[in-house]
């Protein structure tokens, strides 16, 4: 991965927040909305495409009578964001060095 | 390199840095406040040992002198309780499941601290029986919140801890077996054992 080819998945703020949710451990919908302040709308959304991307898996189940939908980063997933995140750490320490 | 992609890395950074912070934060005040609640139970168990184990006879005269003492030290208790978790709980907010796990400990905490007191009011018997089986009615009561908390948490350590104190309330309701005052150990000791094994996991968390 580098500066040019950055996946789609953390080109928008709200995937990254959502992946950076999950990177602490499975979440529920509800916990996802929670931490990053996301509408229901616009979240089910953003979830949907990281799902088709093969970022997240969905788990449905129900607790009592209660259905429970809980978000899990897949091994992809987080091996993109780590990756993400190496690249944005070197961006950042070529720029110290060149200063 | 410009300046807008190294900005966009800034606040990428910092943006994943809150995420994490805000979503593993809950267990670390869930731990700080288990920690100090259980820190809270060692100084009610000190006081028991200390003035009413080891100083009898002087504690039947203060009693005479200040007949509502307990009461009183039950209200400060309570009260630096609930001080407790608001400072923790106001410092760093409590979401999603550690909300939940921290309902269900004030449930059991609350159960097990006015149950015995409002049927001590009503019948001197039944405050007898219950002085003889209260601690493994806390012990079952802890259990079951304990494995509340391993499936709310995900993570096997409470549920062990569980099935320890189902067998412990078990062997409690034989008579004879286990003090009616091995109580004053439960508390303090769930609540330590409890709020380190969270702030450590959040420290595990933290780390990866």
């Amino acid at each position: 991965m580098n500066i040019n080819s950055i996946p789609e998945s953390f080109q928008s703020k709200i995937r990254i927040a959502i992946i950076s949710t999950l990177i602490t451990g499975d979440k529920s919908f509800n916990e996802i909305k929670e931490i990053t302040k996301a509408t229901d709308g616009n979240l089910s959304v953003h979830l949907s495409k990281l799902e088709e991307m093969g970022y997240l898996t969905v788990t449905k189940e129900f607790i009592g009578k209660k259905p429970r939908t809980t978000y899990s980063l897949t091994e992809t997933g987080r091996n993109e964001f780590v990756e993400y995140v190496f690249l944005l750490e070197k961006l950042l320490t070529d720029a110290k060095s060149q200063n | 390199m410009d300046n807008q992609s190294l900005n966009d890395a800034i606040e990428d950074i910092k943006l994943i840095k809150q995420v994490i912070d805000k979503s593993t934060d809950s267990f670390l005040s869930l731990g700080q406040i288990f920690l100090s609640w259980g820190v809270l139970f060692l100084f009610n168990t000190l006081y028991v040992k200390l003035f009413i184990f080891e100083s009898y006879a002087k504690s039947v005269l203060i009693l005479g002198i200040f007949p509502y003492l307990p009461g009183m030290k039950f209200v400060i208790f309570i009260i630096i309780g609930i001080l407790i978790f608001m400072f923790f709980s106001h410092k760093k907010h409590l979401s999603g499941k550690s909300k939940q796990i921290m309902r269900l400990w004030v449930f059991v905490i609350t159960f097990n601290l006015i149950v015995p007191k409002v049927l001590a009011l009503h019948d001197e018997q039944l405050n007898m029986l219950m002085f003889e089986i209260k601690t493994p009615i806390l012990l079952l009561t802890f259990s079951l919140a304990l494995f509340f908390t391993d499936i709310l948490s995900g993570i096997n350590f409470t549920k062990w801890m569980g099935i320890i104190y189902i067998l412990t309330a078990f062997f409690a309701f034989l008579p004879g077996k286990i003090s009616p005052y091995f109580d004053l150990i439960v508390w303090p000791m769930t609540f330590i054992i409890l709020g380190i094994y969270f702030v450590y996991r959040n420290h595990l968390a933290r780390g990866k």
